[in-house]
């Protein structure tokens, strides 16, 4: 190894790496031959050399300027050599370095720019040397940053020992926090020690440590990174080091581990962001709404003297490179030339963020901030995701000019990034938590929240409590309302991929129908107001690809990128459709797929995908005629394609009741609206946030699962629902309607924050089925609930009808048909109408004939009867 | 002259305020001399003390200012405390610098906002509004009369700069303040006056689309963003009415005008317009009195979104220009096929350039916005007209416009009465709707006959009614249930028939200047549902 040498020099550097000067660093063995071609790939990538360490010598006095110091002895690099012509990047200057052969890249996120606030408090008379400022390697180092008394090796000691022992035995199976937890890993052993593990096999140089985990380890360990992060992520980072050396002395990492903190105590949305967070470590959450292109930045600039060719590095300070104006070599002015491909570059990324929607108060257009991605993290989200950043919050003085004698009074304040965390990167994934998408809630819920949801779900009343706090201002319905709370809260997601199944729908649809003027939209209305991804569309005016996903082609990039519609933003949302009846059929038609398979497949413009659209629909649709015609079924009255209304869980009526009683509580109600007495009416309900958030805390935290008893009395309730049906040959019950009632079960049961599903869900799953069935399926003609007309769109009373109908049909066309002469249909019609008693009418005729032509016996065209021969 | 300092040198004053301490004490210094505080016109200069009333139209991102901070004389030690506040830049004196060790340096935040004038101010608002709101009523029961010809009691500058604008026609009264199409950025066409940049530094909340008057100082520095107010007090406003005080009292509502006679003579003159058709008057009426006054979850209570039908041709036109002349704000929008599938309505968010693109239905509570659809022809709309139509019916419906963040929509609530003149029933649904019916004999107008002073009332009546505390006394309220009920049986009234007829009654007792209903008022408006119920049969 050409940089042998080096490394024991380096090595003594780690008992104590802050009394190597970067100078002494970078007296990299440039004359040596340039490593072996591999070798040299994989360093390639621009970062090799040592970032200032926190032994940086000027840091004794912050306020100094740039220190003129890491001149490199000579330059005997030979001009000739392709090395010293390729692009930044490949630009092997040297083999930099090492710290155990393991090159040290410096950290884009924290910067050198920004120089250390650590002093030794053992030379502290040492204000003298700048450059040779080097506490004696190896002695007793105590350094602390500067103006505080958090002392640096004993920050690193406590970190080690955090890796060594930190045991997460506070882990949670729902995987709330740790998006690391890997499957398999003994939640007995040290956390981050399997992580160092990981690291060595998979060498991939990160250890992301979970600040909540460092906070319950040591919390003062966990204030300093908070409140000096600058410092004290680079003193964990050799911590990191150090420990990983110790423990695996033969890893061939490509770089120096680094530390990425996350989970800090959230600073909650932007809005809340001030000055007293800058130079914190923060974490935020928000949605990307604009990424730039890569920008290089120089790091660190190589200037080079046309005269003697001696060269000179100059780091960046605050931003600014400060030319040498005299070569310090042959004292020669201004004649040092900056040679761009041997200095040194990183890549940097500007990221706009954007408040959640959901953070937003309301009358406020959202507010944004800068982040600045380095290394690794450019280029690893995109506009639209929305993210978990965890950063420095920094805030620097926009200089009109540094040798003006003005101060721009304002500063720009941007956020360097240090960890992201992708809050809905699974969405695509299949089998993954459920429910990631209320991740950013999860901080927002406060163990004193968590406090008063639990004991709110205790309360016996609670089920009535919830749904008569939703949707206040909407009078009764109360068994519509229960099952639009139990459509907020879902079923259990489950996966029976493996028994060839693939996973089973836990969202619950739900079609409201009924007259025109029966607030029916106020009700979608409030519940895309409740729900933080709820999306709200009518029928009328969206088309297929409003509602699914459409192909546009970028601006910026213009690139082809696919824009998503309305069921695919409500990906784990509810997605609410008014008068779903206008709905064309080609639109419709969509629904299928989603309604069943939860996915949405896309075939636009070359791209070809198939999106998850796990959204709970909630419709509504208004009968075709004027109003509700009590004489006809549900599928006649709206006549939407029975395939469709299958799907659908539950089907309510809204239909006005006419009942004394009714109309005066209605009347008392409505006129207290317009009683300027609002406030009276809130506080005897639950307000809105709550209900979000016990919908949401349900949504995360409960995932109920079956249990012996509820399953059995699951079994028997459809056994007795297809009971019912047989004995009038009919089928009166299909898997779909147990499966229905499963899912209302187990949302009965996260509605109690209960991990089991007990026989009381399983009771109101039963009511409210058969309520809603009694509302929609009841065959208008006997009075009698027959899901045949939800399942096939007939009712079997009907079905019997046409049937007995065929029948007799049959035997008028045998009579009258003369030698197969074609006879006509209108006369047929009379004459049937004429020898039944039942009433015929022209729809039950010609059902009948269908019947007839399908059986082979005629056929029938254009009003005329052809029996068959 | 003290006011001439405080209007040339407001930044000396500011200084003098804060070397001794005193800076939170600057916006009521500057609050104080408001009424001689000129209004931001092309006679402002850099530097100097303007006022400006606009719309807050979009927010920019916030930014840190140093509050506070100290230099040091390098050669003798002298600390200063300087500020910057209210300005980009702050010179140092020279042989002073940075005091890098400060620990006295003081963060803030600035907002920023892009305020554009109010969308829709009607001519005669514009007109009176120039002289500076509020100033020349000096209490309310003194009539208006004065108002119109306005004052010569204020600063000389204003009036000047007043009677200027009023002589001459406003579009060529531009402003010489020339904005940068960036910030011309207003919602309806025609607007020529300034657009600015406000530099906010306390923490109050400022809302999109609300009203805001702002002492603030000017600086046309930068040409590339147009003017720039940093802003020392802004004052958010309730109504734009220059016939009244900023701040109206509820208690002494009443004794300002006499309602019913502002009533009869609104009445008399809306009828003529409604070519005699008393009960199309009455509805009418009511629409220009009417504003959201609660919003439960969904609802927005009050709203009285008005379809006459059966309009004739030019009807629309001539009923706006009526329409302007009583109300502060309004717009009127011919919906023919180019302005529906040209127009954009709904406000979108332009990552490119980090702005609010503005629409037309970006707009300030209380606008009116008179829809004509006489003038709709045969046609196809194209993709942004079927979303335009289709925020227009969530307008009319739910009274919010959805802005588009183009990752998501953001829902604003609004407040703006619509009124829609078509030949058939609406492709809107309004709230209601009423084919109008001329009596055989004309009636003849009187408008001309209306005195400038009997204007001006109107005006008033209009915008005060809106603050009228409204109630139901619990006699009245069995009353309407029982009503209710009985309605109920007799032709099966949905709750939305009662909503609408709440929310007639309401109007017609607050056009009566009354504050609770009373029972002939209830039946005024059960009438008032009938005729209209009939008509539509």
């Amino acid at each position: 190894m050409a940089d042998r040498e080096n490394v024991s020099q380096e090595e003594s550097s780690v008992t104590s790496p802050m009394s190597v000067p970067p100078a002494a660093l970078q007296t990299s063995d440039i004359t040596s031959p340039p490593p072996v071609e591999e070798e040299r790939e994989e360093e390639s990538s621009q970062r090799r050399r040592c970032r200032t360490d926190p032994s940086s010598p000027f840091s004794s006095n912050i306020f100094s300027p740039p220190a003129p110091s890491n001149v490199l002895p000579s330059s005997e690099i030979d001009l000739s050599s392709p090395l010293t012509f390729g692009t930044p990047s490949s630009r092997v200057g040297g083999p930099g370095s090492n710290r155990g052969a393991t090159p040290v890249r410096p950290r884009g996120d924290l910067g050198q720019s920004q120089r250390l606030r650590e002093i030794n408090v053992a030379v502290l008379d040492g204000t003298t040397s700048r450059a040779g400022q080097t506490s004696d390697a190896g002695g007793d180092v105590n350094m602390v940053v500067w103006g505080t008394d958090v002392n640096v090796s004993e920050t690193k000691r406590q970190f080690k020992l955090f890796l060594r022992q930190f045991i997460n035995d506070l882990h949670d199976p729902d995987g709330v926090d740790d998006d690391d937890q890997m499957q398999g890993q003994d939640a007995m052993e040290p956390f981050y020690m399997t992580r160092l593990e990981v690291i060595n096999c998979l060498e991939e140089p990160y250890l992301n440590v979970n600040a909540a985990h460092l906070h319950q380890f040591n919390p003062d360990l966990y204030s300093h990174l908070i409140r000096y992060p600058q410092e004290v992520i680079p003193t964990f980072d050799i911590g990191a080091n150090e420990l990983f050396r110790e423990l695996y002395p033969d890893s061939n990492l490509p770089f120096q581990i680094e530390v990425r903190a996350y989970n800090a105590e959230r600073t909650k949305n932007m809005r809340s962001l001030n000055p007293e967070d800058i130079d914190q470590l923060i974490t935020i959450s928000g949605m990307v709404i604009r990424s730039s292109p890569i920008v290089p930045e120089m790091r660190e600039a190589f200037f080079q003297c046309y005269i003697c060719h001696a060269t000179q590095s100059v780091a960046i300070d605050r931003g600014r490179i400060a030319e040498p104006a005299v070569c310090s070599s042959c004292e020669a002015l201004h004649s040092m030339a900056l040679i761009h491909n041997r200095s040194y570059f990183t890549d940097k990324q500007v990221i706009k963020l954007q408040e959640s929607p959901e953070d937003m108060p309301p009358g406020q257009t959202p507010h944004t901030v800068l982040l600045y991605a380095h290394d690794d993290l450019v280029d690893k989200v995109q506009p639209g995701d929305r993210i978990i950043v965890t950063g420095v919050y920094r805030a620097v003085p926009l200089r009109v000019n540094p040798r003006a004698r003005t101060v721009k009074s304002v500063y720009k304040t941007y956020i360097d990034v240090i960890h992201y965390k992708k809050t809905d990167s699974r969405r695509l994934r299949e089998r993954e938590s459920e429910d990631d998408d209320e991740d950013e809630q999860r901080n927002l819920f406060t163990p004193e929240r968590v406090q008063q949801l639990m004991e709110l779900s205790k309360t016996p009343d609670i089920y009535e409590r919830l749904a008569h706090a939703l949707a206040p201002s909407i009078y009764e319905n109360i068994d519509i309302k229960k099952g639009i709370l139990l459509q907020l809260f879902g079923g259990a997601r489950k996966d029976f991929k493996n028994a060839g199944r693939g996973h089973f729908r836990s969202e619950i649809n739900i079609l409201l129908c009924g007259d025109p003027g029966t607030s029916k939209s106020q009700l979608l209305q409030y519940v895309h107001k409740l729900m933080p991804r709820g999306q709200y569309t009518s029928g009328k005016g969206s088309s297929a690809v409003g509602l699914t996903a459409y192909v546009t082609k970028d601006p910026d990039t213009k690139q082809l990128v696919l824009q998503t519609g309305a069921l695919v933003l409500s990906d784990n949302g509810i997605c609410c459709i008014d008068e779903f009846d206008k709905m064309n059929d080609s639109t419709r038609s969509i629904l299928h797929e989603v309604m069943e398979q939860q996915t949405l497949s896309i075939a636009k413009a070359g791209i070809i995908c198939s999106l998850n659209a796990r959204a709970s629909i909630l419709a509504a649709a208004n009968p075709r005629m004027s109003s509700w015609d009590e004489k006809l079924t549900v599928v006649e009255n709206i006549q939407l394609p029975h395939t469709l209304m299958s799907r659908f869980d539950l089907i309510f009526l809204m239909l006005d009741p006419q009942d004394e009683q009714f109309d005066r509580r209605l009347a008392t109600h409505l006129v207290s609206l317009y009683h300027q007495t609002k406030t009276e009416e809130e506080s005897d309900y639950m307000n809105m946030a709550t209900l979000r958030d016990y919908i949401g805390y349900a949504r995360k935290y409960v995932h109920p699962s079956l249990s012996e008893e509820a399953g059995e009395t699951l079994v028997n309730a459809y056994i007795n629902m297809r009971k019912v049906g047989s004995s009038r040959g009919a089928v009166s019950a299909y898997p779909r309607q147990l499966e229905s009632l499963i899912r209302l079960a187990e949302a009965h049961a996260k509605m109690r924050f209960s991990k089991t599903v007990e026989i009381v869900d399983v009771e109101e799953a039963k009511r409210l089925h058969k309520e809603a069935l009694k509302q929609a399926a009841t065959d208008p003609k006997t009075g009698i609930i027959d899901v045949g007309i939800l399942t096939t769109g007939v009712s079997s009373s009907e079905r019997q009808r046409r049937e007995l109908l065929a029948k007799e049909l049959r035997k008028l066309l045998q009579s009258k048909s003369r030698g197969g002469a074609p006879l006509k249909q209108a006369e047929m019609f009379e004459a049937m109408k004429e020898q039944s008693q039942a009433v015929i009418t022209q729809q039950l005729f010609e059902a009948a004939l269908k019947l007839l032509q399908d059986e082979d016996f005629c056929t029938f065209s254009s009003g005329s009867i052809r029996l068959s021969k | 002259m003290a006011a001439d300092a405080c209007i040339t040198q407001p930044l000396s004053i500011i200084e003098e305020h804060f070397s001794s301490g005193r800076i939170n004490e600057v916006p009521q210094y500057f609050e104080s001399r408001k009424t001689s505080i000129p209004l931001l016109t092309d006679g402002a200069v850099n530097g100097q003390l303007v006022r400006y009333r606009g719309m807050v139209q979009d927010q920019l991102d916030t930014e840190l200012y140093l509050k506070q901070f100290k230099i040091i004389n390098k050669d003798t030690g002298d600390e200063l405390v300087l500020s910057g506040m209210y300005k980009d830049n702050v010179e140092i004196p020279e042989g002073y610098c940075l005091d890098d060790d400060d620990t006295s340096v003081l963060h803030e935040e600035v907002h920023s906002y892009v305020i554009i004038p109010v969308p829709g101010e009607t001519k005669w608002t514009q007109s009176i509004g120039g002289c500076g709101q509020g100033d020349m009523v000096p209490t309310l029961s003194s009539n208006m009369k004065r108002s119109l010809d306005c004052t010569g009691t204020d600063d000389e500058l204003t009036t000047q700069s007043t009677k200027r604008r009023r002589s001459t026609d406003p579009v060529a009264n531009g402003n010489s303040i020339a904005a940068p199409p960036i910030l011309l950025n207003n919602p309806l066409p025609g607007e020529t006056r300034p657009s600015c940049i406000i530099k906010v530094y306390d923490n109050e909340e400022i809302l999109i689309n609300s009203i805001i008057e702002f002492i603030g100082i000017l600086s046309t520095g930068n040409d590339d963003s147009g003017p720039l107010l940093y802003c020392i007090k802004a004052t958010p406003l309730t109504h734009t009415n220059p016939l009244l005080p900023p701040t109206i009292n509820h208690q002494n509502i009443i004794n300002i005008i006499n309602f019913k006679e502002c009533r009869d003579s609104l009445l008399d003159i809306l009828t003529g317009l409604c070519l005699g058709d008393t009960t199309a008057a009455e509805y009418l009426l009511l629409h220009l009195i009417s504003y959201v006054n609660i919003r439960t979850e969904v609802l927005a209570l009050g709203k009285f979104c008005l379809n006459i039908s059966k309009c004739p041709k030019d009807f629309a036109k001539k009923l706006f220009g009526i329409i302007e002349q009583l109300v502060t704000k309004a717009h009127y929008l011919p919906l023919d096929l180019f302005n529906l599938n040209s127009l954009k309505f709904v406000p979108s968010k332009d990552y490119t350039d980090n702005r609010l693109h503005t629409g037309l239905l970006q707009l300030s509570n209380g606008t009116h916005l008179i829809i004509d659809e006489l003038c709709m022809e045969q046609g196809q709309l194209n993709e942004l007209g079927v979303a335009n139509m289709m925020s227009l019916g969530t307008l009319v419906q739910w009274q919010h416009v959805n802005y588009d963040f183009k990752y998501h929509t953001q829902s604003f609530n609004t407040d703006i009465p619509v009124l829609i003149l078509s030949e058939g029933r609406s492709i809107i649904k309004a709230d209601y709707h009423i084919p109008l019916v001329p009596p055989p004999v004309s009636v003849p107008s009187v408008i001309n006959e209306v005195s400038p002073d009997a204007w001006d009332k109107l005006r008033v009546y209009l915008t005060v009614s809106r603050y009228i505390n409204y109630s139901l006394q619990s006699d009245i309220q069995k009353r309407l249930e029982d009503d209710f009920v009985s309605m109920r049986r007799s032709d099966g009234a949905t709750g939305e028939v009662f909503h609408s007829l709440l929310s007639l009654a309401r109007y017609v007792a607050i056009s009566n200047g009354n504050t609770s209903l009373s029972i002939e008022e209830w039946e005024q408006a059960k009438r008032l549902y009938h005729w209209k119920e009939t008509r539509l049969q």
